[in-house]
C-alpha cells in the first residue's frame, strides 16, 4: 500500500505523529529542519509534537552541544506498524484516520 | 423472526460463531484505538462490540429455549428468545447507526443513535419492522462505501463492501422469510455467516505485519 504524502489538508494527531516518525526513520538521526520539511509542519507545531512524541517514548532526543537530532525508538517503530495496519483497516471500512 | 425448529441448533452455532468473529474485530479496533487514539477506530470497536453482544444474547437465549421447551406460537407474554431477540435488534441497530454515522463524524448525528436504538423497545416482538430498520441502515452503509470506493480504489475496501452487501442480502432474506418460507431464514443466516467469515479472512490479512 502506498503511503500518503503529508499535505496541507486536515491531518489527525495520529497521522501527524506518523508523518514525523516516518521523517525521522528516513534518516537514522534527523535534524528538526529535516523533520519540519518532511512532515510539512510549522516550527511551533513541530516543537509541540516533538515534545509529545518524546514524552510518549516514541522519539529519542539526542543533544550534542548545539546539535539536536532525533531518532526513532522501538515503541516508535511499533506505532508506525500499528498506524499502517489501522490505516488499511479503517480505509477498508471507508473511514479515515 | 423464528428459525425453523430443525435449524435451531445450527442457528445457535452460527450466532455464536459470528459473536466470536465480531469480538475479534472489536478487539483489533480497540488495540488500534489505544495506539492511534482515532475516533474512527473507536466507532468500529463500539459497532462490532455491540454486534457481538447482540449475537451472543440471541444465541444464548435460543439455546436456553431449545434446551427447555419449544417456544410458543401466538404467545401473549415474552419468551426468553423474545428477550434475546430484542437485545439482538437493539444492539444491531445501534451498531449499524454508529457505523453509518461514523462516515459523517459529527457529534450531533451520533446523538441520534440512542434514539434509534430505543426503537426495538417501542416495537416489542414486531421483528419485521426491526429487520427493515437494519436493512435501511445497511443500505446507507453500503452506499457510503460505494462512494468511498469510487474515490479511493482499494482491494480491501472492495472486499468490505462485498461483506456489507452480503449482510444486506441476508437481512432481506430473513425479512422475507416471515411471509414466504422458513427456508429463506436458513439461507439468510448462511449468507450472514459467510459475510462474517469473509470479514475474519480480511482481519487475518490486516493483522499481518507489513
Amino acid at each position: 500500500m502506498s503511503e500518503r504524502a503529508p499535505s496541507a489538508r486536515y491531518r489527525s494527531k495520529g497521522r501527524i505523529f506518523a508523518d514525523i516518525l516516518r521523517a525521522v526513520k528516513e534518516s537514522e538521526a534527523a535534524k528538526p529542519t529535516h523533520i519540519l520539511y518532511k512532515a510539512n509542519l510549522s516550527h511551533d507545531r513541530l516543537t509541540k509534537y516533538l515534545s509529545m512524541l518524546e514524552d510518549s517514548g516514541l522519539l529519542l532526543k539526542n543533544v550534542d552541544g548545539d546539535k539536536v537530532e532525533y531518532s526513532i525508538t522501538d515503541k516508535g517503530e511499533q506505532f508506525l506498524l500499528e498506524f499502517r495496519r489501522m490505516e488499511q483497516f479503517a480505509d477498508a471500512f471507508g473511514l479515515e484516520i | 423472526m423464528y428459525p425453523p425448529r430443525w435449524f435451531l441448533p445450527y442457528d445457535i452455532v452460527i450466532l455464536l460463531a459470528i459473536t466470536l468473529i465480531s469480538m475479534a474485530i472489536a478487539v483489533f479496533a480497540l488495540r488500534g484505538y489505544r495506539w492511534i487514539k482515532e475516533r474512527s477506530l473507536y466507532y468500529l470497536f463500539l459497532a462490532f462490540a455491540l454486534l457481538a453482544i447482540g449475537f451472543f444474547a440471541a444465541g444464548m437465549t435460543e439455546g436456553i429455549d431449545y434446551l427447555g421447551q419449544p417456544y410458543p406460537r401466538g404467545f401473549t407474554g415474552l419468551t426468553v428468545t423474545d428477550v434475546g431477540g430484542l437485545v439482538y435488534y437493539a444492539c444491531s441497530i445501534l451498531a449499524f447507526v454508529i457505523l453509518a454515522f461514523a462516515y459523517f463524524r459529527t457529534a450531533r448525528e451520533i446523538a441520534i443513535a440512542p434514539a434509534l436504538a430505543a426503537l426495538p423497545i417501542a416495537l416489542p416482538s414486531y421483528y419485521p419492522a426491526l429487520e427493515a430498520v437494519i436493512i435501511v441502515l445497511l443500505f446507507v452503509i453500503v452506499f457510503a462505501q460505494v462512494v468511498h470506493l469510487s474515490v479511493r480504489k482499494s482491494r480491501s475496501a472492495f472486499a468490505v463492501l462485498i461483506t456489507f452487501g452480503m449482510l444486506l442480502v441476508s437481512h432481506a432474506l430473513i425479512l422475507v422469510s416471515s411471509a414466504r418460507s422458513e427456508d429463506l431464514y436458513v439461507a439468510g443466516m448462511i449468507v450472514e455467516l459467510a459475510a462474517f467469515v469473509f470479514l475474519l479472512v480480511l482481519l487475518l490479512e490486516w493483522r499481518k505485519p507489513r
